[in-house]
């Protein structure tokens, strides 16, 4: 009898069996439910083989025994009936059982509720509209003579499918547990869930006890999740299946926003993690709990490093005591009651490298006190030091404009100020502005008789109109400038005066400001100094000869001395021989000349031949003597002639002068050979310029053998030739030496300024830089050079036959016409 | 009587010409040789003696003192001249070691004949060969290398006067004789007859001095001075001697001149000792260690072969120093109480030994009284001390000096 029960294993199996909470209570109930039934229907069966047996056995069911026994069993039964029914209400599913027939056998009234058919068939009753709705189920169930159905008498005996088609908004629910429940009925088993694969661990109930299907219902706006389980029963005279309904929207929605805060969370964490700020996480107090990995990134500490530091103490190495650490303590402190705030702090790295950062720090409430600390520190150095770039650029461009403004008012004093004339005009001549001296040089009081006139409107009789409109209307045509013209006018006074002008377009702003800028100096004192200075270099090179030309001078003197002290002697041997010849006293006697015995007289003298031979000889010694003092005298003096200006000069004669001259530094190591063409002529040259430039390169010769005998020990003079020829433009001198020549690397570098082969001491550099000057630049001449090592140099100085009319006529306008020109 | 042998060398056939006719005269007893380069002078100098060379500075190849230096070298007992036109001091400085007397172009008759006679006549001077080409050949008298230590620090001070460089000179005989061999000559065409050394110094100026020194062919040390020569001693001897003889000079109203030349004899009067104790120490030490009773004149003869005084007048005669002091330096008597030697002195020479005697601080192997009774013509009793009565101004000066 008791094998009728179930297993008490399979209830415990299936109660533990429950996984999911919802879907364990649901599961657990129906299992109790289930197995109530089984006891009630097992009860029954006795008593009804109980009341056969005694109608079998002629016993009246009213014996004392059997009564005792049925009424007892009934009383059971009944109670188990109230207790199931009591179950069944209480079960916060719609419960519904069915029968072998399709039936319904008993549910309760949440299925009521939930399932409201439209229609029922057979009159089998409505529930009406409150009618499932019974408040207290427990009222049916105590109602001993009740069917199992009592509570919802109107549902029982219904066709459990016909309700299920019926039922109002959940068909797809419906369909599938009635094709579940038929299924059920047919083969006592549930079929498969074809959403599972078919080795699926099933760990509620036993394989083809239990199915559940979940599906949403209901009208848009307020649909429901449902959970619909079938569980087959087995041995049970009439229910074969038990059908539960859950509402298990609640748990769904609360599952949805379960994820949907996790993915948040997620997602926060992520951007926690990945974002360039950097994110601290700290007590209330300032200790590290976490740290991105932007702020380890910042800071250079490693985050096991962190945990567990004052972030405030990070700020600096001086730790705590630094000022902008405690700044940020106090700012954290403010933010424990503030909840939150904002600020820039100077910080420093791991490695001390200093940054700036904006710190926001949140606080985290729990529970009313704050839980945490939440800081977000953003690198903001770049920004700070921009700001300060900015603030540094805004003080300098301020600074500069009062510069600029100290500078323009200096300017306009300086330029009103300086000695030189300046003034400026527009395209049309008329003046626009000047200086005091130019103010002074027109004669003029104030700048209202100049400004807004030309110069044909100024009663200028100097030249200067005619000098001024020529060059600006150059300057204009062309907007080339002018530099350093040279002008010579006469002043009213009728001195020549020179000016140095020149004229600058001015093209600064629109075309109605175009104009012309004029600056002039009076160089007339300057001129006449360098003049003297040009003849005092003359003299100072004459200076440096005369050490040399002394002893020309000298030697001459000398021999002529000797000759004269010789012919002193002579004449005086002579003379007293003659007068001892004519003196009475000592003859005695006034006799003829013719007839004065000359013997003992003539006997003192030295013998005739030696006289006839040396007398003659001695006095033309003399002469060569004093001719050749004559001659470097001479040239002394045509070498230390002043040139005045540019005029045809007897080129082979200033040749010859300098040759004359430079004789001492060159006749103990060379030859000079004179090659000078008879019709070689005039030249218009600088004279003076011209003979130094020749002087220095006889000079340069005479080194260069001299040093590069005494080097190689060769005691032969070299040889200096001096050639003049005229060709149909130049007149050209010629000096070639058999000296060492130059390498290529000299040559390249001979006629730069300072440049020298020479010892310390021995030469300036000067000489060729001063020859390039004179006669490329000055006489606008060329100078070919050929020379090799070994081979000597040859020097061709090309002078033109015809002067251009260069403008110049010192060496200081030389060497500016030449940058001009270049 | 050999014919005296000059040979002019210079590169202008003219210059050589008009010497030859100057020069007539002197055709009976000079053989005068020509030579148109350096080169040939040398070549011909190889092939026969010269007594006496007189060259131009500048000519082409060998120079002036490049031919001086060589004949110094190859022929010492060769007297050696430079007539020169030059007017370069660079040049003058190069020759001034090698060269023995210097004669400017133009170069009147009369000062080259002294020139020429003054060196045939030193060949006189000294009978021996050995000396001759000894003192013939100096370049640079010995001198203590203290000198020339001293003397290149004082010239590399700016603040160095004239004076400074007087005081450390006059210390020592020789760089004295040296600088005053430049001024005496016409070197760098000064003012003969400069007997003290301030004038010279003053003269020169200190940037010739100082390119002299720096040139190193005047007044360089040498080695070879026997340590107990006391240079200083001889040097202030010389001094305080100079000091005596031209108080005497003036004493006796003597020509400025010729005080003058007693003075300057009487500074340079050992510079031959320094001379021959530095090329002979052997000899100087026999000198130090002769019998006391001999002579003076026998003990510097016997050891030195000549006495110092003669030493020093040859050289003297050979660098161009005036006559009245090389004939002074060469007839001083050595020792006053030889009679003989007494009288048959001149007086300028008399007064040299007195002052000297006068101012010695070694002892004197002839007592004062030894001859002060004697009769002595010239020197007699009274003069003598008259003479000797001007040491006390000396020692005074000289006790002036020391205390400054």
């Amino acid at each position: 009898m008791t094998g009728l029960w179930p297993p008490a294993g399979g209830v415990a199996s299936a109660r533990a069996a429950a996984g999911a909470p919802e879907a364990a209570v649901q599961a657990a109930a129906s299992a109790r439910i289930a197995e109530l039934e089984s006891t009630v229907a097992a009860q029954q069966a006795v008593i009804s083989t109980l009341v056969t047996a005694a109608e079998v056995r002629g016993e009246s069911v009213t014996s004392l025994g059997t009564q005792h026994v049925v009424e007892t069993r009934v009383a059971r039964i009944h109670d188990a009936e109230r207790v199931l029914r009591s179950v069944i209400e209480s079960l916060e599913g719609a419960l519904c059982i069915v029968g072998a027939d399709g039936t319904v056998l008993d549910a309760n009234r949440r299925w009521l509720r939930l399932i409201q058919p439209s229609t029922l068939p057979d009159g089998a009753g409505s529930p009406g509209p409150a009618g499932p709705a019974g408040p207290d189920g427990t009222a049916d169930a105590g109602d001993p003579s009740a069917r199992p159905s009592a509570g919802v008498a109107g549902a029982v005996g219904t066709d459990f499918f016909t309700w299920c088609r019926t039922a109002q908004g959940m068909a797809e629910l419906l369909g599938r547990v009635e094709a579940i429940v038929r299924e059920v009925i047919e083969t006592g088993c549930v079929p498969p869930d074809p959403s599972l694969p078919p080795d699926a661990v099933r760990p509620s109930a036993p394989s083809g006890q239990e199915r559940s299907v979940k599906c949403e219902v209901g009208p848009p706006g307020e649909r429901r999740w449902l959970v619909a389980r079938v569980h087959a029963v087995r041995d049970h005279a009439l229910a074969r299946a038990v059908v539960t309904l859950t509402d298990i929207t609640d748990g769904m929605r609360a599952q949805v926003q379960l994820r949907r805060v996790v993915e948040e969370a997620q997602r926060l964490a992520l951007v926690a993690k990945a974002t360039h700020s950097g994110i601290v996480i700290t007590q209330p107090n300032g200790t590290i709990e976490w740290v991105n990995e932007a702020f380890t990134w910042r800071t250079g500490y490693a985050l096991g490093e962190l945990v567990g530091r004052s972030r405030p103490d990070l700020v600096h190495d001086d730790g705590p005591n630094d000022v902008e650490s405690r700044r940020l303590a106090s700012f954290m402190a403010n933010i424990v009651n503030s909840r939150g705030g904002v600020g820039e702090y100077r910080l420093a790295t791991r490695s001390g490298e200093p940054y700036w950062a904006s710190i926001e720090v949140r606080a985290v409430v729990e529970d009313g006190h704050v839980a945490h600390l939440v800081w977000v520190e953003q690198d903001v150095t770049a920004r700070r030091l921009a700001q300060q770039r900015l603030a540094e650029a805004m003080t300098r461009a301020e600074r500069l404009a009062a510069a600029l403004s100290q500078e323009k008012t200096l300017l306009a004093g300086v330029i009103s100020a300086v000695p030189q004339l300046v003034f400026w005009k527009d395209a049309a001549g008329r003046y626009v502005g000047c200086n005091t001296a130019y103010l002074t040089f027109c004669g003029l009081a104030g700048e209202g008789e100049l400004l807004g006139r030309d110069d044909t409107c100024l009663d200028r009789s100097d030249g200067m109109a005619e000098a001024l409109l020529e060059l600006e209307a150059h300057v204009i045509a062309t907007g080339e400038p002018v530099v350093n013209r040279t002008v010579d006018l006469m002043d009213g006074a009728g001195q020549l005066r020179t000016l140095l002008l020149s004229v600058l377009p001015h093209a600064e702003g629109s075309d109605s400001a175009r104009g012309v800028i004029g600056v002039g100096a009076d160089i007339t004192h300057a001129r006449e100094l360098e003049r003297q200075l040009a003849q005092a270099n003359r003299l100072e090179s004459i200076g440096q000869l005369a050490a040399g030309i002394a002893h020309e001078i000298n030697t001459p003197i000398q021999y002529v001395t000797g000759n004269v002290h010789f012919l002193t002697d002579i004449a005086s041997e002579i003379l007293t021989a003659a007068r001892s010849i004519t003196d009475p006293a000592h003859t005695g006697t006034h006799l003829p000349w013719s007839q004065v015995s000359k013997e003992p007289a003539l006997a003192t003298l030295p013998d005739i031949a030696f006289l006839s031979e040396e007398v003659p000889a001695a006095l033309a010694a003399c002469n060569e003597g004093l001719t050749r003092v004559a001659e470097i005298v001479r040239a002394l003096k045509d070498y230390a002639h002043p040139g005045t200006g540019r005029v045809d000069i007897d080129v082979n004669r200033a040749l010859e002068s300098s040759v004359q001259v430079s004789r001492n530094e060159w006749k103990y190591v060379a030859q000079m050979h004179l090659d000078l063409a008879p019709d070689a002529g005039q030249a218009p040259c600088f004279e003076g310029e011209l003979k130094q430039v020749i002087l220095n390169m006889i000079v340069n010769a005479a080194q260069a053998i001299g040093e590069d005998r005494m080097r190689r020990g060769v005691p032969e003079l070299g040889n200096i030739t001096l050639a003049t020829r005229r060709d149909s433009d130049h007149l050209v001198i010629t000096i070639v030496d058999d000296g060492p020549g130059m390498d290529e690397n000299v040559r390249r570098r001979a006629f730069d300024p300072f440049f020298t082969t020479k010892d310390v001491g021995k030469g300036t550099g000067q000489g060729l830089s001063l020859a390039h000057a004179v006669i490329v630049t000055k006489h606008r001449g060329r100078i070919d050079l050929q020379t090799s090592p070994g081979n000597g140099a040859r020097f061709d100085l090309y002078l033109p036959l015809v002067a251009e009319p260069t403008g110049v006529d010192s060496p200081a306008d030389a060497e500016l016409d030449d940058r001009d020109a270049s | 009587m050999n014919r005296a042998q000059i040979m002019f060398v210079d590169d202008d056939a003219g210059v050589l010409e008009g010497l030859r006719r100057q020069l007539w005269r002197r055709r009976e007893t000079w053989d005068l040789h020509w030579a148109g380069s350096a080169g040939a002078a040398l070549q011909y100098l190889s092939e026969t003696h010269v007594d006496v060379v007189v060259t131009d500075m500048q000519m082409p190849g060998i120079s002036g003192a490049e031919l001086l230096e060589a004949i110094r070298t190859l022929h010492p007992g060769t007297a050696r001249l430079v007539l020169s036109g030059h007017a370069d001091h660079e040049a003058i400085i190069a020759a001034a070691g090698p060269t023995q007397q210097y004669l400017s172009k133009p170069c009147p008759a009369d000062v080259l004949d002294a020139a020429l006679t003054s060196a045939l006549r030193a060949l006189g001077l000294m009978a021996d060969p050995t000396l001759r080409s000894l003192i013939g050949s100096l370049a640079n008298l010995p001198k203590p290398p203290r000198i020339y230590t001293e003397l290149t620090a004082l010239i590399a001070r700016p603040d160095t006067s004239a004076a400074d460089v007087s005081r450390l000179l006059e210390q020592d005989v020789s760089s004295t004789t040296e600088v005053l061999k430049l001024v005496n000559s016409s070197f760098f065409g000064l003012a003969t007859d400069v007997s003290s050394i301030d004038r010279a110094v003053a003269l020169l100026g200190l940037d010739v001095i100082q390119a002299l020194v720096l040139a190193g062919n005047v007044l360089m040390p040498t080695v070879g001075l026997p340590p107990d020569l006391d240079t200083t001693a001889i040097a202030e001897h010389g001094m305080r001697a100079c000091l005596a003889v031209r108080r005497i000079g003036q004493l006796e109203g003597w020509e400025p001149a010729s005080v003058n030349a007693l003075g300057l004899a009487a500074l340079l009067h050992d510079v031959g000792l320094l001379v021959l104790a530095s090329a002979y120490p052997d000899r100087w030490q026999a000198y130090l260690q002769a019998d006391r009773d001999a002579s003076e004149r026998d003990r510097q003869t016997a050891a030195f072969g000549c006495t110092i005084g003669q030493s020093s007048a040859y050289l003297l005669e050979l660098w161009g120093f005036p006559q009245a002091v090389v004939t002074t330096l060469a007839v001083c008597p050595l020792e006053l109480s030889d009679l003989a030697e007494r009288t048959a002195a001149s007086p300028d020479a008399l007064a040299l030994a007195v002052a000297r005697e006068l101012t010695d601080s070694r002892p004197v192997a002839g007592s004062t009284a030894v001859y002060t009774a004697a009769e002595g013509g010239y020197l007699h009793a009274d003069r003598l001390a008259a003479w000797r009565a001007v040491e006390e101004p000396v020692s005074a000066v000289q006790d002036v000096r020391a205390g400054s």
